[in-house]
């Protein structure tokens, strides 16, 4: 799975790096290899079983916290 | 960056769409029931205020986006830094769609498919939509529109039968507290999401008929909203509380001579493209927003990775829709009115005390 990943994401690269390299744009690939990067990181991560929290799980514990503080039960 | 233009009425109808979107298939305030198609207006009102305030800054600023201005009032770094805070709000409001609707499959029709069958060919169509750009959006948008307005309209004619007049009683059961609270989470979501729409505005040719057309698409989507919300009380009565897309749930209702039976396919496939709409506005908004805050001279590279990024997201969004309806109920409703209430008042009044914009700021 992890070498298919690999795979697809070098495809995407080379989907669209030839392009801007042919145009000059220097800044428009590194940012966008920058981004792939990441994505290929995180889905890396997710692929080998790593649990990644859900983000809506993390902005209700994030305002449970917040109702603590600015509204303390008895 | 995109010579792209759209009209004012390509706008308004974009606005429609987006503002329909997810809340279509998953409204908010359902314990609100069968008052809900009538509290719509109320948060329709407020929405409208809402983005009266946010379109100020379009009006003080003609010509730039929300990004562009962040920088002009807060300089390059904390323009930066609010602009990075918004990319984050327009990423988790698509990867939220697409995981709505990738739940609504689940739980419906595709019950034995992984998430990712479903998830990549529709982030695949959104980057190949999202390449072509706003004018192609805009366009394609004006039929999947006209479908979902005639949808609703003929779905008038077909709950005819079935419609029991008595499940809209009783009118207003709830205490005006309740009441004002459901409505101002209807006027942050999914009115308030209108503020995505200030990435969009510089690209409409006549900037004068902005606010008329977002106004507009507003009401045009209150009035669709409230009007399914109208036939499914009628239709499904007391037990669409309990039901998580109650919308969609009245159509499988609907039985005309037992020839025209079990027709939920067809809103559901409808309702896909009002959500695909609003996904490729937020991965639009995210692609130049991004491309904004780097200095790209073309955001076109960056949507695939940030297509990935929703891919990711809507796979993270929630463990389960309990869950997603608790986000809802505790969160949703104060972080959209951050990101579309206090943040661009907060650029307003700092743009006024600055005596923003000067002259040669603005075209």
């Amino acid at each position: 799975m992890i070498f298919l990943l690999l795979f697809v994401f070098l495809l995407l690269f080379l989907w669209e790096a030839p392009g801007l390299v042919a145009k000059e744009y220097w800044r428009e690939l590194a940012v966008f290899t920058i981004l792939l990067l990441a994505g290929l990181v995180i889905s890396l991560l997710l692929v080998s079983g790593m649990e990644l929290p859900y983000i809506e799980s993390l902005w209700l514990q994030l305002f449970a916290r917040l109702e603590k503080v600015f509204a303390p039960g008895p | 960056m995109e010579q792209g233009k759209i009209s004012a009425g390509e706008l308004a109808l974009l606005v429609m769409s987006f503002t329909i979107g997810s809340w279509v298939v998953l409204p908010t305030g359902i314990q609100a029931w069968q008052n809900l198609w009538l509290i719509i207006f109320l948060g329709l009102g407020e929405g409208l205020l809402l983005i009266y305030f946010d379109l100020a800054l379009f009006r003080r600023f003609p010509g730039k986006t929300l990004f562009e201005i962040h920088e002009l009032v807060y300089g390059p770094f904390v323009g930066k830094l609010f602009s990075l805070c918004f990319l984050w709000f327009f990423l988790q409001m698509g990867g939220g769609t697409l995981g709505i609707f990738v739940t609504l499959l689940k739980t419906t029709v595709f019950t034995a498919t992984p998430d990712l069958a479903l998830l990549i060919p529709w982030v695949l169509i959104l980057v190949y939509g999202c390449r072509q750009g706003i004018e192609v959006i805009a366009r394609s948008n004006q039929l999947l529109i006209m479908g979902t307005v005639g949808l609703v309209l003929i779905s008038i004619l077909l709950v005819l039968n079935i419609f029991n007049p008595e499940n809209l009683l009783p009118f207003f059961n709830l205490s005006f507290a309740e009441m004002l609270w459901i409505s101002i989470g209807i006027a942050a979501f999914p009115f308030g999401q209108n503020i995505l729409f200030l990435m969009i505005l510089p690209r409409v040719n006549r900037w004068q008929k902005v606010t008329g057309a977002v106004c507009k698409g507003m009401i045009g989507a209150g009035l669709v909203l409230s009007t399914i919300q109208f036939l499914a009380v009628g239709v499904v009565g007391k037990a669409g509380q309990i039901l998580v897309f109650p919308t969609f749930e009245f159509y499988r209702l609907i039985n005309i001579g037992r020839v025209l039976t079990r027709l939920e396919l067809i809103p559901l496939l409808n309702f896909l493209t009002m959500g695909f709409v609003k996904v490729i506005l937020c991965l639009y908004a995210l692609a130049v927003g991004t491309a904004h805050l780097f200095n790209l001279r073309t955001y076109r590279p960056l949507v695939i990775p940030l297509g990935l990024f929703l891919l990711l997201v809507a796979g993270r969004i929630y463990p389960d829709i309990s869950e997603h309806i608790r986000y809802i109920q505790k969160v949703q409703t104060f972080l959209v009115l951050f990101f579309a209430l206090l943040l661009p008042l907060v650029t307003l009044g700092v743009a006024f005390l600055r005596r923003l914009p000067r002259k040669g700021m603005t075209p």
